[in-house]
């Protein structure tokens, strides 16, 4: 388990806001994620971890590469949300990259439309190395 | 200052234990979508309903395939509303992290049935087993269904035109 804190740096890539409240509740004393040592910090150069929301619209894809290479190594980016994982519901859109990882490498998905509070302090609990990863691919074949 | 010192006491300590304590959903909440792999079968009602195509149906070979990408849903449980045989189903699980994409997928192949005119895949197995017992049910024999629309349709046709002779 990694003890050390991990400093979080929220970048919002076009989303709706759904799943920017939802790090807004992470935050709230209701969730507290400061327990896990979790810290929201104003620049990409202080943190170690990025969370990402949002499909990246074609105008922020620049920014979204260029405050990635801001963030100090080792870094972990985290894409929260149905949008940052894949696009979600704005997957073909002519304006938008379809997802984080197109843009740049995602370590974490956090899947939701948005995330429950609780779902974003799995991810990082995952990262911390308190919780498991539960999911796993199923496959059947008649 | 003394009253909201009293009422911090009086309200004591609300944060959650979670990660360290798992997390109750509400009822009704929408969580992770599921497809029953013994009951769906494989009409694609969902996939037509998915706002945002997370379930897709392909054929080839053979085989059906619905897939259910994670990934992608926005949990508006529009697939758990249509499923004609409720093999759709939302659950309470949102602990969805995962560091590979591969593991949000869920991917059911079903076998389907050739046409005995045309000899084209038309349908699955479990679609014509469900039809024949919704049409007994309703009070109309059937033997096997081995059609494709086209093909009975051209079939039907070609009956009337006899009749009409």
């Amino acid at each position: 388990m990694d003890r050390r804190s991990i400093w979080i740096f929220h970048l919002n890539t076009g989303s709706c806001n759904g799943c920017d409240i939802e790090i807004l509740d992470v935050l709230t004393p209701f969730h507290d994620v400061e327990r896990l040592g979790a810290k929201l910090v104003g620049s990409p150069r202080h943190a170690d971890v990025m969370l990402v929301t949002g499909p990246v619209t074609v105008k922020t894809a620049e920014a979204v590469r260029r405050a990635y290479e801001a963030v100090p190594h080792p870094k972990a980016v985290v894409a929260i949300g149905s949008c940052a994982c894949s696009g979600g519901i704005f997957y073909d859109s002519y304006s938008t990259k379809g997802g984080v990882d197109n843009v740049i490498p995602v370590d974490i998905y956090v899947p939701g439309c948005p995330p429950r509070p609780e779902a974003i302090i799995h991810a990082l609990a995952v990262m911390k190395g308190i919780a498991e990863m539960k999911v796993r691919r199923e496959a059947y074949r008649e | 200052m003394r009253r909201v010192l009293k009422a911090a006491v009086e309200t004591g300590v609300v944060t959650r234990p979670y990660p360290f304590v798992p997390s109750e959903v509400p009822p009704g909440f929408r969580g992770r979508p599921r497809i029953d792999f013994d009951n769906c079968i494989g009409c694609g009602a969902c996939a037509s309903a998915c706002p945002p195509n997370a379930i897709t149906i392909e054929e080839g070979d053979g085989f059906r395939r619905i897939s259910l990408f994670l990934g992608r849903c926005n949990f508006c449980a529009r697939c758990e509303e249509v499923c004609p045989v409720k093999a759709v189903k939302m659950t309470g699980e949102f602990e969805l992290s995962s560091n590979n994409k591969e593991d949000l997928c869920q991917i059911l192949e079903l076998k389907m049935v050739r046409c005995s005119v045309c000899g084209r895949f038309f349908a699955t197995e479990r679609e014509l087993k469900r039809a024949k017992e919704e049409l007994e049910k309703k009070g109309i024999r059937v033997e096997e269904i081995v059609m494709c629309p086209e093909c009975r349709e051209r079939a039907s046709a070609n009956l009337e035109s006899l009749a009409r002779r």
